[in-house]
């Protein structure tokens, strides 16, 4: 005679706690996350959480974002939501094997100690799926190189403030090359003082004016990838 | 109207009065010189400049603060510790005016808090900015040193609401920056409720008058960054341009702000006088309450 597992017992439908996940982090509500992501677990949907619902949250954000209708400070909490809901949902994504976008490192390269504009992006790339790599601030070349060979990265995103550390970027472009890795490693770099004609002067692959524009080109990135595969 | 119940701690830096009941002392504004992308600077590295526009930039501002009764101070940044030497080298040789460290790094910052306390010019000086990414190296250089005036710059990473900002000061898992400055010897302190991007101007203030209110303490923010990152301002004809950048600068002063960063030095001409017209509005209320406006004040200047 065979034991059946005796089943949780779950306040909330399926569709239910997708809605709520997707509504609680438009609405930056770190409790209403956590506790629909508890329910996803429940009932054995934590990859559709992630995906339907926290995910699609986040693009509604973005797009706020880029109507006018958030600015930072909403980008920021929504991240906030989002992270809640990964710390609790993440070690049920693993067991499943839900396949990563990309592996991205990232950090704001030596010299330079600002990150929000990177935290940002950092936030919004993994709410894409990508596996990061976040190095932090005053990050010298040998450690991005080292990383993502270390990770066998796909991207390598960098952020700078001020135009002293615009050598630095360059220096890590150039590593990547010594070290063999410029074929397989994307470049991308923003910042606030960073432009495209300066992204192209340093030879990097992609030049990204806010942290939205910046995870749709590493989402193209990785679609051109996979289909050359 | 713009009466505070909690007392209003008032701080004397170099002659300059900053804090009070709003009305009372005129806001400081505060000009950088020698940030990323200034024309004056040569190289950034090395701490090399023009000298002589410099110098006409600062005289201008002075001036400026002259004619209108708001004290000029100068936000001073600085990507290195040789750079920083020769800014403050000239900067406290050509001005009497205070003047804030503003460091790219935290070496660059360390650096001009040891230089400034063996030259004997920390006395002009505020340190900024002490935050929630402020290092304990940091914090004992500051305690060692002889700098007593910083600002708390009240960043919150993971909450920038005004809640957020506000919690920073009052501390809750994390120790208060009040405590944190207090630790490092600073006894003089100012509140920087900080500006993320253009709209967040608003937030800041709102937080400005929160932190007088509930703490006594000189605040204030830095109005430049809502402009300097305001992209469609460019999209506007010139005299739109210049009306919205002196009174989006001004702006916090029209709820009581003690102190201004207001960016670009260059901005002098177009924050002074609206920031003086906002300033005596609000003098002019509170003397209805019994309190009478610093003898400085524009008010008394620019009827």
């Amino acid at each position: 005679m065979s034991i059946k597992p005796v089943k949780e017992v779950c306040n909330m439908e399926e569709e239910d706690i997708i809605t709520k996940l997707n509504q609680s982090i438009i609405n930056f509500d770190v409790d209403g996350v956590r506790e629909a992501a508890k329910e996803a677990i429940k009932i054995g949907v934590p990859y559709k959480a992630v995906t339907e619902g926290m995910i699609k949250g986040m693009e509604i954000v973005g797009k706020k974002y880029e109507e006018n209708e958030y600015f930072l400070t909403e980008l920021i909490l929504a991240g906030e939501a989002m992270q809640a809901g990964l710390e609790i949902l993440g070690p049920w994504l693993k067991a499943e094997k839900v396949k990563s976008a990309g592996r991205v490192v990232i950090g704001t390269v030596k010299g330079d100690i600002h990150l929000l504009g990177k935290n940002i992006v950092v936030t919004f790339l993994k709410s894409a799926g990508f596996d990061i790599y976040d190095l932090g601030v005053d990050v010298p070349a040998e450690e991005f190189v080292r990383k993502a060979k270390e990770t066998n990265a796909d991207i390598i995103g960098m952020s700078a403030l001020i135009s002293t550390s615009f050598t630095e970027m360059e220096k890590v472009i150039k590593k990547l090359i010594e070290a063999d890795l410029r074929e397989q490693v994307k470049v991308i770099v923003g910042g606030a003082t960073v432009t495209e004609k300066l992204a192209r002067q340093i030879g990097a692959d992609a030049y990204a004016p806010d942290a939205i524009t910046g995870v749709e080109i590493c989402i193209e990135w990785m679609k051109e990838k996979k289909s050359r595969k | 109207m713009f009466f505070l119940e909690k007392d209003q701690k008032v701080y004397e830096i170099r002659g300059v009065k900053v804090g009070g009941q709003p009305g009372v002392n005129p806001t400081v504004l505060i000009g950088s010189v020698f940030y990323e992308g200034h024309k004056v600077v040569i190289d950034g590295k090395t701490g090399e400049f023009d000298r002589k526009k410099t110098e006409t930039l600062m005289n201008d501002a002075e001036g400026l603060s002259d004619k209108y009764g708001n004290p000029f101070m100068l936000d001073v940044i600085g990507p290195s510790g040789i750079a920083f030497e020769e800014y403050i080298s000239f900067v406290s040789e050509m001005t009497d005016a205070p003047f804030l460290i503003d460091g790219v790094t935290e070496e660059a910052r360390i650096a001009a808090v040891n230089y400034v306390s063996e030259v004997g010019l920390h006395e002009r000086v505020i340190f900024n900015s002490i935050n929630q990414n402020t290092n304990p190296s940091e914090i004992d250089v500051l305690k060692r040193s002889k700098v007593k005036s910083a600002i708390i710059f009240t960043y919150n990473l993971r909450n920038p609401t005004i809640e957020g900002r506000l919690s920073l000061i009052k501390g809750g898992t994390e120790k208060s920056l009040l405590y944190v400055s207090e630790e490092s010897g600073i006894e003089k302190i100012l509140i920087d409720t900080c500006v993320l991007d253009p709209p967040d101007l608003g937030p800041a203030t709102r937080a400005i008058l929160l932190v007088k209110s509930e703490f006594g303490y000189p605040a204030g923010c830095g109005s430049g960054n809502a402009i300097d990152l305001w992209g469609k301002l460019k999209e506007l004809d010139k005299t739109t341009c210049k009306m919205c950048i002196g009174s989006g600068l001004a702006f916090p002063a029209s709820l009581g702000a003690d102190f201004l960063l207001f960016g670009p030095i260059e901005h002098a001409k177009y924050v002074f006088p609206v920031c003086a017209m906002f300033n005596s509005y609000v003098a002019y209320a509170i003397k209805q309450y019994g309190l009478k406006p610093a003898k400085s004040h524009p008010l008394y200047r620019i009827f």
